[in-house]
């Protein structure tokens, strides 16, 4: 059986991955990265309403690695953190900037900060909390596609090490277990839950030695290594997509910005950042690429300025559009069916 | 040549305002897009506020260690016409003050220019939701504001708010105050606002009144007898120290699920003096007769109008009498001191017809209204209601007064 045996040959079983989906991953990755960047001036420069930006940075290579390993079809309901996975899973930059920048024409009109979008009718589920209850509402999501008899689809969604300390987590775990669902479950340890470390949060060794308990295949990644990443990722997703039942993937990285930007994470440990677990997966790639000579260093830079003027771009023309107005808003509740998969316009 | 403002941001969800700590450029410095302009501190972080597109610094109008709300115009970039147009156009711009509607910024500025002598608030122009009319919500700035003026929930409830469900906010006090500096305004004695503490305290509580006429033909005749006269307030407080050594409980007070009965049987009687009322209290009043206590009673009512209450006839009693008819009044609805269950009052005599069953005719008789003030949740009415009729049994007895 493939899943009794997964954590430990994850690597020689998934081939090594290529040069065109590593790139393809770094170039989404690069474009999340310059996209948190504008956010953060942005949100500093007051141009944010709402009063949360939450970045991704140092989590990107876990993040666009869920990211590129689902296919249209699939389910994603990704963390306030993943940026690159949305990228990665389909949505465009001015999507992104409409939501953050209150824009009317953004995914939720104007009306939400930037946590709480998505595209249900394309499998792109809009966040609730980022604290467990999306793994129910993918297991039912999951659950209806098979009453449809939908089969070889994924639905995948991400924690970070905080959200596992809830009830959610356990519910919709215990849940996915017992229904073998095809759930890829996506922590990334990233240290702190806002600033309660590892310490204060699990007492166990690794948060993957709780799958067992559940009935999951585990699978543990540095969450720094692009190239791993993509490979165990790919390698849940394919499981899980095979009749293998729910994988639950746990990625060490550190993360690398506050837990909003309004937090100077002032309480991280130094410590931390100086060990292997707080390197920038962005410049590892980075590195990756120019010693495999995939890229020159002079391509990297490109590629950076061709992002920029992407972001800068959107951002020009989103700001243009109106936010909306209070006056003239319909503040009726909509109905979800109609963004819902196969719900009328 | 266009200026667009560099504002402060919204640092936090919860956060209103934040402090300039340091200014990194100054008027005539080139600046690009995102590039730190200077750095601010709220109180859970120190962030930077960035420049929000290429240009010269025009004006820095912030001062450092100066606290701004969120969207204050902290300083201006002077900017070619490409780059004003670049900009969020002014239909898109302002998203915080168009939730914050034009009605209330027009009137945001005023109490700032209108009140004096009193802290101002360093931040104004967000709606903050507060509580007044209820127990509901009211958010820690508008405590901390009340806290700092020394004001209480009751003196709000006059405020219509303007918040979300109905809620006052921090403008609708600032506007509320600024509009009570066109009145005359005069100091409330310590006295005064003594009284309205322990009125509001005392207020938390369910209170009901029981009330019940009393001839008072019998006791004007005891009085004649005695030397020096006892008032009628003294007859009643030693009925009600008679009606409750018979069963305390009715004075007793309940906290949690508990009764807490009366350790003695001390009262106290309200005692009329400038701008406020007096309780001096007469201990164990139930072993002491009506003509030993004439004398020690007379004295505390002196005392407590030239403000002499000694130590031992202040506090720990169980109920209080009030005598409302020397105003006159020949009903009321006292409220009992936060710490007791009753208040038992009476109200001004008057000549009333009494039905003479043996005569079988209405003969003139003098009668007043006694009034059980209690706290409903120890008492009652039935238990009011016996309460009362065994202290009008006893007032119709004054020899065993």
């Amino acid at each position: 059986m493939l899943s009794s045996v997964s954590e430990v040959s994850a690597a020689e079983i998934v081939p090594q991955v290529s040069k065109d989906e590593y790139l393809r991953a770094f170039r989404w990755l690069l474009l999340a990265r310059v996209l948190d960047e504008k956010l953060a001036a942005l949100y500093r420069a007051g141009k944010i309403p709402g009063g949360g930006v939450y970045l991704g940075k140092g989590q990107e290579a876990l993040s666009v690695s869920v990211g590129i390993s689902l296919r249209t079809g699939d389910v994603y309901a990704p963390l306030i953190r993943d940026g690159a996975g949305r990228l990665a899973f389909g949505e465009t930059v001015v999507e992104a900037l409409r939501n953050c920048l209150g824009s009317v024409l953004g995914p939720m009109r104007g009306r939400d900060g930037n946590v709480h979008r998505g595209r249900p009718r394309d499998g792109y589920l809009p966040m609730i909390s980022h604290l467990g209850a999306m793994i129910s509402v993918v297991n039912g999501v999951l659950m209806a596609k098979r009453f449809k008899g939908q089969k070889g689809v994924v639905g995948a969604t991400c924690l970070g090490e905080g959200g596992t300390s809830t009830g959610a987590f356990h519910e919709g775990l215990n849940q996915a277990g017992v229904e073998r669902l095809p759930l890829v479950m996506v922590v990334a340890n990233n240290q702190y839950a806002y600033s309660t470390p590892t310490s204060r949060q699990f007492a166990c060794k690794s948060l993957a030695d709780r799958a067992q308990g559940y009935g999951f295949t585990p699978h543990s990644v540095d969450g720094t290594n692009l190239a791993e990443c993509l490979k165990v990722l790919g390698h849940a997703v394919a499981l899980a997509r095979t009749g293998n039942g729910p994988q639950l993937v746990v990625a060490s990285l550190l993360r690398l910005c506050g837990h909003g930007e309004h937090d100077d994470a002032s309480y991280i440990d130094p410590r931390l950042k100086e060990s292997e677990i707080g390197r920038d997966c962005l410049e590892l790639s980075e590195e990756h690429l120019l010693v495999n000579s995939w890229a020159s260093k002079q391509e990297l830079s490109q590629w950076r300025t061709a992002a920029q003027r992407a972001v800068e771009e959107a951002v020009a023309l989103v700001q243009k559009e109106p936010s909306p107005d209070p006056y003239t808003e319909n503040w009726c509740a909509l109905q979800t069916g109609r963004f819902a998969e196969g719900g009328s316009k | 040549m266009s200026y667009v403002p560099i504002v402060m941001p919204q640092l936090g969800e919860s956060i209103a305002e934040a402090t300039v700590i340091q200014i990194l450029v100054q008027a005539g410095d080139r600046v690009v897009a995102d590039q730190n302009l200077m750095e601010v501190e709220t109180n859970k972080a120190t962030t930077t506020v960035t420049s929000p597109c290429d240009g010269f610094i025009g004006k820095i109008s912030a001062l450092c260690h100066q606290s701004y709300p969120v969207g204050a115009v902290l300083g201006q970039i002077q900017v070619s016409e490409e780059v004003a147009q670049s900009q969020p156009s002014p239909n898109a711009e302002p998203v915080l003050a168009r939730i914050v509607s034009p009605k209330i910024e027009a009137v945001v500025k005023e109490p700032a220019q209108v009140r004096s002598g009193v802290v101002d608030p360093t931040v104004r122009g967000l709606p903050v939701p507060a509580n007044a009319s209820g127990a509901s919500y009211m958010s820690p700035r508008m405590k901390a504001r009340m806290a700092e003026l020394g004001l209480h929930a009751a003196d709000l409830s006059g405020i219509a708010g303007s918040g979300a469900g109905g809620r006052v906010t921090i403008q609708d006090l600032e506007i509320f105050l600024s509009n009570l500096d066109k009145h005359r305004t005069t100091q409330a004695s310590t006295m005064r606002v003594a009284v309205a503490d322990a009125m509001r305290r005392s207020w938390t509580r369910p209170l009901a009144t029981v009330s019940l006429p009393v001839s008072l033909e019998a006791l004007l005749a005891h009085r004649k007898t005695l030397d020096p006269k006892p008032g009628p307030a003294l007859y009643l407080l030693r009925a009600l120290a008679i009606a409750l050594n018979e069963n305390s409980a009715p004075a007793g007070r309940l906290v949690g699920n508990k009764l807490i009965h009366p350790a003695a049987i001390d009262l106290g009687f309200a005692v009329e003096v400038e701008d406020g009322v007096l309780v001096p209290v007469l201990r164990s009043v139930e072993t002491r007769l009506l003509k030993d206590l004439v004398t020690r009673y007379n004295e505390l009512v002196n005392l407590a109008r030239q403000r002499k209450l000694p130590k031992e006839a202040t506090g720990g009693s169980i109920a209080t009498v009030t005598n409302f008819g020397t105003f006159g009044l020949t009903w009321a609805t006292p409220i009992p001191l936060p710490e007791q269950t009753l208040v038992l009052g009476m109200g001004a005599g008057r000549i009333a017809p009494h039905w003479d069953e043996v005569q079988q005719r209405f003969i003139p008789a003098m009668e007043a209204n006694l009034t059980l003030s209690f706290d409903h949740r120890v008492l009652d009415g039935g238990g009011a209601g016996r309460l009362l009729s065994r202290i009008a049994a006893l007032m119709t007895q004054p020899e065993l007064l």
